[in-house]
């Protein structure tokens, strides 16, 4: 009987070590036809590169036309070749180059191969295609209806690659449509956030109203805060000081779908840059020095700090005894402009008198955290 | 004997084109992708005149100017920057190091020529 059990267990070891061995040398083969096929790649991009190159440069210098230089390019690969060539170039050319350039973007071989990598393309292919139908200021009702489609792609990037085309069009309504749909998808960088919404500002007929626009996504509460947040940050460098007014009302009531204090602490900040000292009363008034988030308190602390005034000392002083060292650091910091800086250690906890020391002897470069 | 220029910028791309566009006009041009190795360049070619990129990883622009002063490795005043920055803080310390003249990216390809015909035809002879 045992020996029955023995043969069945050494089968089944054998078995195992078989398919260990098969699955072994299959992943081995995959790895090596992978590293194959993408050499063989990079070899033929390198060629393509290097037969396109010059045609793009006599093109460019008038020795070859436009018709010449479309019927150089045969093969895809030349087609990818020219085309990452011509959008860097048009990136970092100017004047007649740059016009030369663009006009190459609405040949026939481009256009046919990206509309067909925006139907069945992989994720890289979908984003070289977005990136063309942005660089080409698309009107193509067919391509639009698959760049909106592609808004809701599961890859933050073709997201934002789509909505980037889609903000490139020339009817005001889709690129508002396009920002919509964008600002209210999670999961976006803050990057991508601040190139989208500072390029559809940027294409905005009319400044005043793409404010408004940007106003009613902050207020949104189907907004996700991290994304009304970005906007809210972005307001100085656009330069929309006519929302002071609008912010600090919505900075004065709660709002409730605030997570972890980031709509808050943006609001700070940006109010800071926006209004600075005239609307400082609005720090006891609503007790974000307060505040259960540590964000919020920082930003709080460094709003006084760059605003000081002594009549706020009592929240500095809160501040400087905070559980946050990062926020003790800037309340502590703001209190050595205080005319009674000297004797502030009398008003401190004792167990924070060699921080401040520390604070005060070196700027707060150097604190012992020990 | 042609001119010699020397182009540092990791752009490859625009960097051939204006290679191209230079060794048309009977310059002798030298090509270096990266600040390092330019340095070594500028010993080793002694260039007329060096286009310089601000934005390269490594050793910049900047410092690539720092260390052409400091060391004395050419005339300071035959550097032409190229930049993706607008004049900013950085770009008046190249000015105020020395440098020729700069030219901020996209620029006009026949706009930067003139400006390399310009600046080798005011410049003194390097013997």
């Amino acid at each position: 009987m045992s020996s029955y059990f023995d043969s069945i267990a050494i089968d089944f070891i054998r078995i195992t070590l078989y398919v260990l061995v098969s699955l072994f040398f299959i992943l081995i083969a995959f790895v090596l036809v992978r590293r194959v096929l993408l050499k063989k790649w990079a070899i033929i991009m390198e060629e393509s590169e290097a037969k396109i190159l010059p045609t793009l440069y006599w093109y460019l210098d008038g020795e070859m036309s436009k018709l010449d230089f479309s019927n150089s390019l045969n093969n895809r690969y030349e087609v990818i070749a020219a085309f990452r060539n011509i959008t860097e170039m048009i990136d970092n050319f100017d004047g007649e180059q740059k016009k030369k350039l663009r006009s190459l973007l609405n040949l026939p071989h481009f256009n046919r191969y990206f509309i067909e990598s925006l139907r069945n393309g992989t994720p890289l292919k979908l984003a070289q295609a977005c990136m063309y139908f942005e660089k080409k200021h698309t009107t193509e009702r067919t391509v639009i209806n698959r760049l909106r489609e592609l808004q809701y792609h599961e890859y933050p990037v073709i997201k934002y690659a789509s909505t980037l085309a889609l903000i490139n069009t020339s009817e005001q309504k889709i690129r508002d449509e396009a920002m919509n749909v964008f600002i209210h998808s999670e999961g976006l960088a803050s990057m991508a956030i601040n190139d989208i919404i500072y390029k559809y500002c940027n294409f905005h007929e009319n400044s005043g109203r793409a404010s408004d626009v940007l106003f009613r996504h902050i207020t949104d509460v189907d907004v996700p805060v991290r994304n009304a947040a970005s906007i809210i940050k972005m307001m100085p460098d656009l330069g929309f000081y006519q929302l002071s007014d609008d912010l600090v009302e919505f900075f004065r009531f709660p709002y409730l779908h605030d997570v972890e204090g980031v709509l808050t602490s943006a609001l700070i900040d940006t109010l800071a840059d926006l209004s600075g000292r005239n609307i400082l009363s609005l720090v006891p008034e609503n007790k974000t020095w307060n505040s259960e988030h540590s964000n919020v308190r920082l930003s709080t602390a460094k709003w006084i700090q760059k605003f000081y005034s002594e009549e706020l000392d009592p929240i500095l002083l809160k501040l400087a005894e905070d559980d946050d060292l990062e926020v003790r650091i800037i309340a502590q910091l703001a209190l050595t402009q205080s005319s009674n800086s000297a004797k502030m250690h009398n008003f401190l906890n004792t167990r924070y008198h060699q921080e401040w020391n520390e604070i005060l002897h070196t700027g707060g470069s150097y604190v012992d955290t020990v | 004997m042609s001119k010699k220029i020397l182009l540092i910028d990791d752009d490859t791309n625009i960097a051939n084109y204006v290679k191209f566009r230079l060794q048309k006009k009977g310059y002798e041009i030298r090509h270096i992708d990266n600040g390092l190795d330019g340095v070594d360049g500028i010993k080793e070619f002694k260039p007329d005149l060096v286009i310089l990129d601000m934005m390269m990883p490594g050793i910049d622009g900047r410092e690539v100017a720092e260390i052409v002063k400091e060391e004395n490795l050419m005339d300071i005043s035959r550097i032409i920057v190229l930049s993706g920055k607008e004049v900013s803080e950085e770009v008046k310390a190249l000015f105020d190091l020395g440098i020729h003249d700069y030219l901020q990216k996209p620029f006009n390809i026949d706009n930067l020529i003139i400006r390399i015909e310009r600046a080798l035809s005011n410049l003194p002879s390097k013997e």
